[in-house]
């Protein structure tokens, strides 16, 4: 299993810890992980990504050019990422935000209304959870038996509360995928 | 055990397994997690984090504590180092152990501030006036961080010097899953002190290349550091033969024992036409150029740097001898090629010496480098 995975998104969408959230469960399953942060000087409303690369075998260098797997939650990621992905890998749109269709005809593209789903489930900032899931799914990269695990581990303290419906968002993903 | 880190907590446990017990420094993008991890730390074993005002406050107290006995760090990234400068002279100068994290970052001044580059290599070298020799090393990965901060700890305390830890954004800020348990733990090193009976003569060495013996201020002697050309005694002077002997003395305390900073990792299979030399994140790259071009059938050896200053020249000449090629991947517009340069003039054959240059905020990809593996 090799899958390299970049995850982009507005400041504030929770890119970042998306991205942690797959590697702490990828550490948690005995694999090798790497995960770096990218973002500019602004904070939130900036643009922020983390590239996770969660592998067998040990891995080289942290950088990833055409990744296995995209999750883009904003129209600019999607711009900049939709053509990167590699031929038969998987991208996770999050269609709240964007309307445009895929030209990819090589790629899996799974286009979930994140957003919507998430405030339906009672708390808008999953929208990034939702698409953890729907990701997972799709490349058969953690078991979300795992990533329960890590929420109620790493979900600070005065969101203790947000876990169960943390652990629904990431199955409503995963059906969608 | 694995756990899962980045290179700013590698480099506080590396610091603390060395007996750092003190550290002074100012936020910036992006060492600011070097200092938040050390203000957390040194409290819970009785030692000293404090943010200073800024940055030049903050190596001062640095100097400060290291002349009481203290084992002092610091940690900031260009812009820092620019305002370091006046300082490191002061370290050098007065014979002050002292280690100072560089985590480099993109471009002059305020540049690229969250994005990478290694483009203080030189900086490092002659940052400060004079042009005396510096000790910088430079890990690639989480468990060198962890390993060469001891060892820069020891070489701080050896040889009273400032020494350098050249990283990057990204070593710092990415985090990967490491095996702790091979976790290297170096012998600590202590500065050596001077008998607490008996007359003290603060700059007072038996060769030229020896190191002179430690005395704490507040300790058991009167205690004399100064700034400026001195005598053994610490007193300033402008007598030719007393400066003519301190100069030399701060050069060859370090040029002396060069074969001890010569820290590489030579990785060749097979003697090879093509070598590539790389430091730092960008040696991550060269490894896996190296292992996808010997997979296509291409011979290659690769030399990664650890210690950058003093150039580790025995052990590149030995890498470089009867190479034709040599690739020097690095994040600048070839700093360290210069160096590469000077080597292999010297050498017959004479390889050709060709760079792999980005400047632009990314990582040189390995692929970029292997188109240089014939």
């Amino acid at each position: 299993m090799h899958q390299e995975i970049i995850i982009s998104g507005f400041g504030g969408q929770g890119a970042l810890f998306a991205g942690q959230l797959m590697a702490y469960a990828a550490l948690a399953e005995g694999r090798h992980v790497t995960w770096i942060p990218s973002y500019g000087p602004e904070m939130r409303g900036g643009t922020a990504n983390c590239t996770v690369i969660i592998s067998d075998d040990e891995i080289g260098s942290p950088l990833v050019r055409n990744p296995s797997a995209a999750m883009v939650m904003n129209p600019p990621s999607f711009e900049r990422f939709e053509p990167l992905v590699q031929k038969d890998g998987v991208l996770i749109v999050n269609a709240s935000l964007i309307a445009t269709p895929s030209k990819r005809a090589d790629i899996r593209v799974i286009a979930i209304p994140a957003n919507e789903i998430a405030a339906e489930l009672g708390a808008a900032q999953m929208a990034n959870v939702i698409m953890v899931g729907a990701l997972v799914a799709a490349t058969g990269a953690l078991k979300l038996e795992t990533l329960d695990q890590i929420l109620e581990e790493h979900i600070s303290a005065r969101h203790r509360d947000k876990i169960e419906a943390n652990k629904k968002a990431l199955r409503r993903g995963a059906a969608l995928a | 055990m694995r756990e899962f880190m980045d290179g700013a907590e590698a480099i506080t446990r590396g610091a603390l397994a060395a007996g750092c017990n003190f550290f002074a420094g100012y936020p910036i993008t992006p060492a600011t997690p070097i200092l938040l991890r050390m203000l957390r730390e040194l409290p819970k074993i009785g030692g000293v984090g404090i943010q200073g005002e800024d940055e030049i406050a903050s190596i001062g107290m640095c100097i400060g504590a290291a002349m009481t006995g203290a084992k002092a760090m610091t940690a900031t990234s260009g812009p820092g180092l620019s305002l370091y400068s006046e300082n490191i002279g002061l370290g050098i100068m007065g014979e002050v152990p002292l280690v100072i994290v560089d985590v480099m970052r993109l471009g002059p001044a305020t540049g690229g501030a969250t994005t990478v580059a290694q483009g203080d290599v030189q900086f490092l070298r002659w940052g400060t006036s004079g042009g005396f020799p510096v000790i910088a090393l430079c890990p690639t990965n989480a468990a060198e961080c962890y390993a060469l901060t001891q060892r820069a700890f020891n070489f701080a305390e050896r040889f009273r010097t400032p020494v350098f830890i050249a990283t990057d954004k990204e070593m710092i800020s990415a985090q990967q899953s490491v095996e702790t348990s091979t976790f290297e733990n170096i012998p600590i090193a202590d500065r050596a002190r001077a008998p607490a009976e008996g007359e003290f003569v603060p700059y007072r060495v038996k060769r030229l290349a020896d190191t002179p013996l430690f005395s704490p201020i507040g300790g058991a002697h009167l205690v004399r550091f100064t700034t400026s050309m001195h005598g053994e005694r610490g007193i300033l002077t402008k007598k030719p033969s007393n400066v003519n002997k301190t100069s030399r003395h701060l050069y060859e305390k370090i040029e002396a024992h060069r074969a001890e900073f010569e820290l590489v990792a030579f990785d060749a299979p097979e003697r090879a036409p093509t070598v590539v030399v790389s430091y730092g994140i960008t040696a991550r790259s060269m490894i896996e150029a190296a292992r996808d071009a010997r997979a296509a059938g291409k011979k290659v050896s690769t030399l990664t740097v650890h210690s950058l200053w003093p150039v580790p020249a025995r052990a590149l000449r030995d890498a470089l001898r009867g190479a034709t090629r040599v690739v020097v991947p690095e994040l600048n517009f070839g700093q360290y090629r210069l160096e590469i340069e000077r080597i292999a003039l010297a050498l017959d054959p004479r390889p050709q010496v060709i760079g792999v240059n980005r400047v632009d905020g990314e990582l040189i990809t390995p692929g970029e480098i292997e188109e240089q593996i014939l």
